[in-house]
């Protein structure tokens, strides 16, 4: 039995590697779905293949949420990715796979499609505070960024907020759950905490906020004071 | 205000020091800002949060960077719990014809935070598809 760790894409170490093989791994990047296949059909060989997701891998992974990857197809296939992984961890489907999703898996293995995105050169690792991580800006925003590779710390006062770093950690990025009421006086030492698990921080997104009763819409007269 | 203007500005007060130099802060504040019917509070918490970074931006210029991002209707919770009537009247006012993805924003705020936007600091980006424009 031989260990295979993939990072970053296309190096492949291990003992008693075939050419062919370590041919197979390198498009371990092109995708969670088709490295997870690569990884199965690895153990089926009686190779016993740990995957870690390269930061390449990262970037396909959450980039079916960025703009450009917004239409049903890249959200199918994303969906369909997530499923497989969290599948292989043991843990119930994130999302079953839709027809949508079987159709564009189909039409990848026919095709060999390989949408990837290469790591950013030179980019510093750095880490992210992002408030109001449980909605859904800020879960877009925490996403983003981990898909750049920085660390994120997933402010919410909701306890949601946890399934938002578990999220990204399945990814492969570092993140951390902070569950703080940022209307409460200690709000930003419980903040700061959090950041100094996560070795400091060098961006501040200041993203939680709301209208009352959480309506966009709703007339709200200036003698109610501070709400 | 209180969650909206306060919060964020004792967060960046406390963050701002500690975080690291050629750091950035990037505030989601909203279209709002510029008035909107039935939203007096909403809007003052929003545009004083603009007032309140621009600042802070002077004031820890060069180490951080401030920014912040004002987005328009974008297609969250919020926006879909409004009544369809209500929510058709707001789409037309947008020259877009749609609201933002979530996505979009975060784009938005990626750069702000990133090298890219090392000389920009103390500003405000709309990203309302010229919902502001339209008037």
């Amino acid at each position: 039995v031989s260990l295979v760790v993939c990072e970053p894409p296309g190096e492949v170490s291990g003992e008693g590697l075939e050419d062919e093989r370590a041919r197979a791994f390198k498009v371990m990047d092109d995708g969670i779905e088709r490295r997870d296949a690569v990884v199965v059909s690895l153990e089926e060989q009686g190779v016993q293949a740990v995957c870690e997701p390269s930061q390449a891998t990262l970037a396909h992974g959450l980039i079916g949420l960025a703009p450009r990857f917004r239409d049903r197809g890249s959200r199918a296939r994303l969906a369909g990715g997530r499923a497989v992984l969290a599948e292989r961890r043991g843990r119930r489907r994130a999302r079953p796979l839709d027809r949508a999703a079987r159709r564009i898996r189909r039409r990848e293995r026919c095709a060999g499609l390989a949408r990837r995105r290469a790591p950013r050169e030179g980019a510093d690792v750095s880490a992210a505070i992002v408030t109001g991580a449980g909605g859904a800006i800020g879960r877009a925003i925490a996403r983003r960024f981990a898909a750049e590779g920085h660390r994120v710390l997933c402010v919410d006062r909701a306890e949601t907020v946890t399934d938002v770093a578990a999220e990204l950690e399945d990814f492969g990025a570092r993140a951390a759950p902070c569950v703080v009421d940022l209307a409460a006086d200690q709000a930003p030492e419980g903040v700061l905490e959090g950041a100094d698990g996560l070795d400091g921080a060098d961006v501040l997104v200041n993203n939680a906020g709301i209208t009352r009763d959480g309506r966009a819409l709703s007339s709200i007269p200036m003698t109610s004071g501070s709400s | 205000v209180r969650v909206n203007l306060v919060a964020p500005l004792r967060l960046a007060e406390a963050v701002g020091p500690r975080l690291a130099d050629g750091g950035a802060i990037v505030n989601i504040a909203s279209r709002a800002a510029l008035g909107n019917l039935g939203q007096a509070n909403y809007s003052a918490a929003k545009s004083a949060l603009v007032g309140a970074m621009r600042a802070l931006a002077v004031r820890w210029a060069p180490r951080i960077r401030i920014n912040v991002v004002a987005p328009g209707l974008v297609d969250t919770a919020m926006t879909r719990g409004m009544p369809p009537e209500v929510l058709e009247k707001l789409l037309a006012r947008v020259p877009a014809g749609r609201a933002a993805d979530p996505a979009e924003v975060a784009e938005v705020v990626a750069f702000l935070a990133s090298e890219g936007a090392s000389y920009i600091t103390g500003h405000v980006v709309l990203a309302c598809a010229g919902r502001s424009v339209a008037g």
